[in-house]
């Protein structure tokens, strides 16, 4: 099934546009609401959408040559449209039109939320220039080059995990007090048995399901601003690449419970203060999935040309958040850490000089 | 253009620490001490002329190899057989002497007397341990009247120690009567300081370039600022239970750091009334 707006004035494509947060014709201007989009096609939202099941054999039986890509038909053109099978939103790649790949959100692939793009391709285009000239340890041909390939905006599946977090822990914590008498110097500690029980609701964790992302980069995307959160809907897809999610909830769960206990083992620590030293003891946590949602969030993907190599950068498509491993200056590196020494040295020893 | 600009913001850093460096292992200026005139007053008149001459050129010789001056008086009576302040008001007297180790002989037959002085930096070489020590190897020619003997072995003996550098009772003496500023010990003292201190910071300047430079280069690509107040349901009360229970309290005591001065004696030394700091030591033969 696939899925695609056009204009009612003049009959070009719409496309979500990520300033305004309409759908736009980008001939003659004209814009929407994408629900209003949704609400006046006069059918139900859903009725495209087939269940779980129907999606899996379609699959298997139309797939379409090697990679099993699949095979689509256009409606603006009538070409073959060229889909990976990953891929629930991309383009045309014969008239460029924006299609959306109706039977890959359906069903359990249906997404519960997405959080619409609100950079402009121009925008990131222009935060990610300004980006590189600030990273002062980057390579100066690197800094200096324009060499974007490729800059995509595409929506990456994430589980949005609602989390329980219980657990007890036990401390031992010390107080010191010092005072002089005399000839003497007297510490007195003070030692504390210190005990903390919590029930903490995480909400929305995210997690990425798509198995072509780095894990730590999709990591480091974050925070996303979930305010501005929406009810899924096929138009905000239209424009930019989609894709289906490749882990389910459960495949994620164990890497979000080593987070959240990780994120429960701070608040504790957070609770106990006012000691000189604390201890741990004992300390009984467990995670219990409550809820997992299915959501797409906006990240544009720029494929960088550097020395006939490739370096891809991560942008919250929400935020601006730019990540990615940028090639380093081992000379500016090193400049950088004797400029450090050499004033820590010479703070350092005109403190010990002082003291002394 | 741009790049050359970023560059140079490490520059004054660089020259602040160059700065700093050369300022801690420039040569010290090394002032020469101006040799005296004289260097040997016999004012009992003991010595032929010849062998005055000797002396003094003896003591203007080594005088000139250690950068101080070596000074002997030779005196037949002291009035009230000060001869500790005889030797300190000549100092104060002679203002040009500088660094320098005093020598006076009190050949009074009921007095018999040799008392021994250093002043600056010969404050720091002949102590007052090593001026009994040179007293020790001089008495035997003292007592049996071979003046000229013992008069000589002095500027040899202030030499060997002057070699070995100060003595390990050199601060003795300075706290002992009242704490002089001394210009010599406290330069000495401070650079000292200055080396131990960069020496004391150096790792942990390294230790602190190497975690700063770390934290840029595992940062550079993007760090992870979501924390767990970010995913936290705040609306919640989420800590169910706790209790802080005080249990014990153990006790420890240690004796306060006392200001220690190594070595001990001193009795010769002290200051004179021009304020001048010494050190000193005498014993009749």
């Amino acid at each position: 099934m696939v899925i695609q707006y056009q204009c009612p004035d003049c009959g070009a494509d719409l496309e979500f546009h990520a300033e305004t947060g309409m759908m736009k014709c980008g001939s003659c201007g004209y814009e929407v609401k994408a629900e209003e989009l949704v609400a006046a096609s006069g059918e139900d939202p859903d009725a495209y959408l087939h269940d779980y099941e129907h999606f899996q054999e379609e699959t298997r039986y139309h797939t379409f040559g090697e990679e099993n890509a699949e095979q689509y038909v256009c409606k603006n053109c009538g070409a073959v449209i060229i889909a990976g099978e990953d891929t629930s939103a991309t383009h045309c790649e014969f008239c460029g039109s924006p299609v959306v790949l109706g039977d890959r959100l359906s069903g359990e692939l249906a997404p519960t939320n997405v959080i619409p793009f609100k950079i402009s391709k121009q925008q990131a285009e222009e935060a990610f220039r300004k980006w590189k000239k600030n990273g002062f340890l980057l390579k100066k041909d690197f800094k200096n080059a324009d060499r974007v390939k490729s800059l995509t905006g595409i929506y990456v599946p994430f589980w949005l995990f609602d989390v329980k977090a219980q657990g007890e822990v036990n401390a031992h914590c010390t107080s010191k007090h010092t005072y002089e008498r005399g000839d003497y110097i007297i510490t007195e500690t003070s030692h504390f048995d210190v005990f903390r029980r919590v029930d903490i609701d995480y909400l929305k964790i995210p997690a990425d399901a798509s198995e072509k992302m780095e894990d730590s980069m999709m990591d480091k995307l974050e925070p996303f601003s979930y305010g501005e959160m929406k009810k899924f809907q096929t138009p905000y897809l239209s424009g930019y690449l989609a894709e289906k999610y490749n882990y389910t909830d459960q495949d994620l769960f164990p890497r979000v419970e080593q987070r959240v206990r990780g994120y429960a083992r701070s608040y504790i620590r957070s609770t106990i203060h006012g000691y000189s030293t604390v201890n741990i003891t004992r300390e009984h946590l467990k995670a219990r999935q409550k809820k997992a949602e299915y959501t797409l969030l906006p990240v544009w993907m720029f494929c960088y040309d550097y020395k006939q190599c490739d370096h891809n950068f991560y942008m919250n498509g929400q935020t601006g958040k730019i990540v990615g491993k940028p090639p380093l200056s081992k000379g500016k590196v090193a400049l950088l850490f004797f400029s450090l020494a050499a004033v820590s040295e010479l703070l350092l020893s005109l403190l010990i000089f002082l003291l002394s | 253009m741009k790049i050359w600009r970023k560059k140079q913001g490490f520059f004054p850093l660089f020259f602040l620490f160059f700065c700093f460096l050369s300022v801690l292992w420039a040569p010290q200026p090394c002032l020469a001490q101006e040799q005296a005139e004289q260097h040997v007053y016999d004012d009992a008149g003991y010595f032929k002329k010849k062998e005055e001459n000797q002396l003094e050129d003896l003591c203007l010789a080594y005088g000139e190899e250690i950068d101080a001056n070596i000074v002997m008086l030779i005196e037949d009576g002291v009035e009230n057989k000060a001869w500790k302040q005889f030797l300190e008001d000549f100092y104060d007297a002679h203002e040009t002497l500088g660094d320098c180790a005093l020598l006076l002989l009190d050949i009074n037959e009921e007095e018999r007397r040799i008392e021994i002085q250093g002043y600056g930096e010969m404050e720091y070489i002949i102590t007052d341990t090593r001026i009994d020590t040179i007293i020790d190897a001089m008495i035997d020619n003292l007592s049996s009247g071979e003046y000229y003997s013992a008069l000589i072995q002095f500027p040899t003996l202030v030499k060997r120690y002057h070699d070995m550098g100060a003595g390990s009772d050199a601060r003795t003496h300075t706290g002992h009567d009242n704490e002089i500023y001394n210009p010599y010990y406290y330069e000495k003292e401070k650079e000292n300081k200055i080396v131990h201190s960069c020496m004391l910071a150096l790792p942990a300047a390294l230790l602190i370039g190497g975690i700063g430079t770390g934290i840029f280069v595992y940062n550079s690509g993007g760090k992870m600022t979501s924390t767990y107040h970010n995913y936290m349901d705040e609306s919640r009360q989420s800590l169910i239970g706790r209790y802080d229970r005080y249990t014990h309290t153990t006790r420890s005591e240690r004796r306060k750091p006392q200001e220690t001065h190594s070595g001990g004696g001193g009795h010769g030394g002290g200051v004179s009334s021009g304020g001048s700091s010494h050190s000193g030591g005498g014993r009749s033969f």
